[in-house]
């Protein structure tokens, strides 16, 4: 039973709340927040990630073209664009993450929405690797989600990076035990990942033999509904009081 | 894709692991098996192969070669020799190709006398396994053919096409105009003239749509004798346009858009016509002849790595030792060089190689170069990848005194004549290169330069100082060669290994990436808070503060200024203009709400992106239930203006107040100061119920001096859950006879997590609630 309520003061919503944590957590490790439009060019939503118009990598990304479809636009299907228009106007080293509303054209349930929030993160410089990449993403979800995480590599594949990677954590419920929301593996899948493709960097103007980046792209949503126990990612756009107001 | 475990194993001598360790091994080294499920006596994966592997591993031979390099199994040799095809050459078959570019291959195989029947069993339960449908002996051993290897293939009943002179012909070409194709799936597919089609080259009729589907005219049926069978290699760019344009997608046109290897279809025919003479031969089934166009034979790609390159990028220890192992654990042809020995040794044997314009490192080389075909050609031996360009060379190399040259080394010349390049145009586009480049040749030594040199028509080696092509140097460039490399023959199906990162993924994943481990990043300053995020956090702050709670809404709506080609309904189909229309209608709801939420006033704000004719930006909206006496817009602007010292200009649209946020902050100050977030450590989602909630308001008099809280207290032990909130509205003290009474009046929220509660069901727990307050001493219900 609630007690009376104390309506003084307001309530962030539950996907602000976890971009402005994961801002604060970044600043700490040297990166700064950018954003980026939500209606993008085929160039930086597609070309110059390295997925080529015609090649089947472009069906990874179920697309909302805008009218007409001969002019090119779209609404973004992820925050990876960001990275080149923000390569335009800065020079290595970088060292940025990008959240913001990404949107896929595919059918909803309690899982999938037509709009989502991702978090980008880069970092160019002369010396980096995948070992520094699993030590950023083990930081901030540690930071994050309140407990010890650590995480697992596994092969995988994007056009914009490789060697690409997907990344598991260990679940942070059960601790690697097995549990409901590990679905009994102790891992939880929780992102896309790699090494920035040479090809991008070229679009970035930035010389590949110099230097050479890491990339992630983890969806705020997940993450929101991981950290805070809520089943149904819908549940977020309905402007519904009786959720946020619990946060 | 789905696959079979016996097939699988059909590859190895020895036992394969159990399915549950193959399906771990390649998850954690190659791809995702999505499920592995038990059928019959077979366990079947479904495994997400995906773009970078499609090339090679929408097969099975495929995905037993990684089982193979994991668990260190060797692949059956016979497996690996059927590439060797001794059939004669067809004296009754023709092929014609419009356009090598878009045909790359075009196998084609006759026999004679075949007996068309149902599939032997093994057949039909393996296709069956891995959910395919058996056809007949024929079209099933194609299937599995196809599925064994990655080579679509095609069966045409030969007697079904036009004979002439005793012979048949098979044309490839561009569809024409009204032209279309009954296909084998009883569909009509009307064709435009984009799409490229097997014709029957005698009476030009439609036989096929390339890569996609085989048409009705030709099928094999049960009076089939005699069969041709097609293995072609088709343009993927092609066959996915087509594909997409008839929405028709099929495991052939699958593999052949992701890109196959042309080397693949002699082998796929002559399996799959040792199959047939096995299972639809008969005494007098005969090989009549084979028939292979194929003009342009890729030659193998190479790719260089060092030691030093993947433990840098992998963030691991790596030795030579481990890398030779896994290089021959993969069954890679490799050699280590040290670069410039091999380039200079390979030099002076091109000398003499002919010149052609716009000659392919693949395809022509070593036969034929251009001038930077031949350098580029010659690094790329040496697992050193530089541009194919000269114009690229020049802005890639480190530059170098004409007067210090070493062996290696790139010399540049303009020469004044056809086109020179003045920037660079794939390496890193628009880089401009001013005195303009326009030929290459590599320095030997002791003043002699190698070059594709188009006046003597050849590779030739001359004197730096004397060479025509070399009379107005522009330059001289230095590839780094400073270490030692794995030059690594890529096989042809592995089209996914084109440069040095891609071989460095092949060889960490076998190593392993969980031995990948963290490194810290040097944090040398941390980034302040940017302008925009700073006054973002301020603003939401402060209506947070204010008692808003701040609402995300769909960014879809029936109407506004810019529309989408493929919206997800017809209510959905513009981006929104503003944020009025998604705020006002969740304040409508959250207002009846507003009791169970335990709310006086329902205040929401929400910040996103907008899309009005005149461009996107982020706008802030705010809206508040209108009550007299509390709050309005006028005190939360003053406050606000007061805040961030400018006046902000809302737009008022009903009941919501609107600004362009992006505007109002680039004309604020800048700051250098940081906001800082809410610990979250306590916030967890509770389920709210999804059913009707029911009020009621009670008002009870006391004696003055007790507080109200007893009430609350009986209402919760007679309602238990069901009581969700509950608030104090009214409290006044009055005389009565015997002293002064206080009169506390609450409004409770009943509501129930499993049904609708009833009126009745609230007035039974009602009434026993008056009759314990009214039992005791001095109180009463009004």
């Amino acid at each position: 039973m609630s007690s009376v309520s104390n309506d003084l003061k307001g309530h962030l919503h539950p996907i602000s709340h976890i971009i402005q944590k994961t801002e604060d957590i970044f600043r700490d490790l040297g990166f700064s927040m950018v954003e980026g439009p939500e209606i993008e060019t085929e160039y930086y939503n597609f070309d110059a990630l390295n997925i080529p118009a015609h090649h089947p990598a472009r069906d990874m990304w179920d697309t909302f073209w805008l009218k007409p479809k001969e002019a090119g636009r779209l609404l973004r299907t992820h925050t990876s664009p960001v990275q080149v228009r923000y390569a335009e106007t800065h020079k290595p080293p970088i060292r940025i993450i990008v959240p913001g509303k990404v949107f896929r054209h595919e059918a909803t349930d309690a899982t999938h929405e037509a709009q989502f929030y991702q978090l980008e993160g880069l970092m160019i410089d002369k010396d980096v690797s995948l070992a520094n990449l699993k030590y950023v993403i083990e930081v901030y979800l540690e930071k994050l989600l309140g407990s010890k995480v650590s995480t697992r590599f596994r092969p995988s594949f994007f056009p914009f990076v490789e060697p690409g990677v997907e990344v598991d954590m260990s679940c942070f419920k059960c601790a690697g035990k097995g549990c409901s929301t590990c679905k009994k593996t102790g891992w939880i899948e929780i992102m896309g990942a790699g090494m920035v493709h040479p090809k991008v960097l070229q679009s970035m103007k930035i010389d590949p033999r110099e230097y050479r980046g890491f990339a992630f792209g983890v969806g705020i949503d997940r993450l929101v509904m991981l950290k805070f126990g809520i089943p149904d990612v819908r549940s977020l756009y309905e402007g519904d009081l009786r959720l946020i107001n619990q946060f | 894709m789905k696959v079979s475990y016996l097939w699988l194993q059909d590859y190895f001598d020895e036992k394969l692991p159990s399915p549950e360790k193959i399906g771990e091994a390649l998850t954690m080294h190659v791809f995702e098996v999505e499920s592995i499920e038990e059928k019959g006596n077979d366990t079947i994966f479904d495994i997400k192969v995906l773009p970078d592997r499609s090339h090679d591993c929408l097969s099975h031979r495929g995905i037993a070669q990684e089982i193979g390099v994991l668990a260190n199994l060797k692949i059956k040799e016979e497996n690996t020799k059927e590439k060797i095809l001794n059939i004669p050459e067809s004296n009754v078959l023709k092929i014609e190709v419009e356009d090598d570019k878009l045909c790359r291959r075009f196998s084609a195989l006759v026999i004679n006398n075949v007996e068309v029947k149902e599939s032997p069993d093994w057949l039909r339960e393996r296709l069956e396994s891995i959910g395919q449908r058996s056809i007949n002996n024929i079209v099933d051993a194609t299937n599995y053919v196809m599925f064994s290897l990655g080579q679509p293939l095609h069966a045409y009943d030969r007697d079904l096409l036009k004979n002439a002179d005793g012979g048949w012909k098979i044309t490839v070409r561009k569809a024409k105009e009204g032209e279309s194709l009954l296909a084998l799936d009883d569909k009509h597919y009307p064709l435009s003239g984009d799409e490229l089609v097997i014709v029957d080259g005698v009476n030009d009729s439609v036989l096929g749509i390339a890569g996609l589907k085989g048409g009705k005219i030709s099928e094999i049926g049960n009076k089939t004798k005699n069969i041709i069978l097609e293995a072609a290699n088709f343009e993927p760019v092609a066959v996915r346009k087509t594909s997409k344009k008839l929405g028709l997608r099929t495991d052939a046109s699958v593999r052949f858009e992701n890109e196959i290897t042309p080397e693949l279809t002699t082998e796929a025919l002559k399996k799959v016509s040792d199959m047939i003479l096995e299972i639809a031969g008969g005494s007098n089934t005969q090989v009549e002849g084979l028939i292979d166009f194929y003009p342009r034979k890729p030659a193998p790609y190479k790719v260089g790595v060092s030691v030093s390159e993947i433990m840098s990028t992998l963030g691991i220890v790596l030795s030579q030792d481990d890398v030779v192992d896994i290089l021959s654990r993969r069954g890679f042809e490799w050699e280590y060089v040290e670069p410039i020995e091999k380039i200079l040794s390979l030099a002076s044997t091109t000398v003499g190689a002919i010149y052609k314009k716009g000659s392919s490192i693949v395809y022509d080389a070593p036969a034929s170069f251009d001038c930077s075909s031949y350098t580029s050609y010659l690094y790329s031996q040496a697992g050193i990848a530089i541009p194919r360009m000269s114009v690229d060379q020049y802005v890639f190399g480190g530059d170098v005194s004409i007067h210090s040259l070493i062996p290696g080394d790139l010399v540049f010349s303009n020469s004044n004549s056809g086109k020179i390049h003045f920037e660079s145009i794939e390496w890193l586009p628009g880089t401009e290169v001013s005195v303009g480049v326009d030929h290459v040749g590599l320095y030997v030594g002791g003043g002699l330069v190698i070059h594709a040199n188009r006046g003597s028509g050849t590779v030739s080696e001359e004197e730096l100082t004397k060479s025509q092509s070399f009379r107005n140097i522009v330059g001289a460039k230095r590839i780094p060669t400073t270490e030692k490399r794995f030059v690594v023959t890529i096989p042809a199906e592995r089209i996914d290994l084109r440069i040095k990162e891609d071989l460095i993924e092949d060889i960490g994943r076998i190593y392993g990436y969980q031995n990948i481990v963290p490194k810290p990043v040097v944090v040398s300053d941390v980034s302040p808070q940017s302008k925009v995020q700073y006054y973002e956090r301020v603003m939401i702050d402060f209506f947070i503060k204010k008692g808003f709670s701040q609402v995300f809404n769909y960014a879809f709506w029936s109407e506004g200024d810019i529309e989408l080609e493929n919206p997800l309904a017809q209510d959905k189909k513009f981006l929104r203009k503003d944020l009025s229309f998604g705020l006002s209608n969740a304040l409508t709801f959250n207002v009846r709400n507003k009791d169970p939420l335990g709310l006086s006033q329902v205040k929401l704000l929400e910040i996103g992106s907008v899309f009005p004719s005149s461009g996107e930006h982020t706008s802030l909206a705010f809206t508040l239930e209108s009550i007299k006496g509390f709050e309005s817009f006028d005190d939360i602007k003053k406050k606000l203006d007061g805040l961030l010292g400018v006046d902000i200009v809302f737009e008022k649209k009903g009941e919501v107040f609107e600004t362009n946020l992006s505007s109002i902050i680039s004309k604020l100050p800048e700051v250098n100061k940081n906001t800082i977030s809410e610990d979250l450590s306590d916030k967890r989602f509770k389920t709210y119920s999804q059913y009707p909630f029911i009020l009621r308001d009670i008002a009870v008099f006391v004696p003055e001096g007790e507080d109200g809280k007893g009430i609350v207290d009986v209402v919760s032990d007679e309602a238990g859950e069901l009581l969700v909130n509950h608030h104090l509205f009214d409290v006044f003290t009055k005389d009565f006879p015997g002293g002064k009474k206080t009169s506390y009046a609450y409004r409770l929220v009943f509501q129930s997590y499993e049904k609708t509660l009833t009126d009745d069901e609230i007035n039974k727990i009602m009434d026993r609630v008056t009759g314990k307050l009214n039992s005791k001493d001095g109180w009463e219900v009004r």
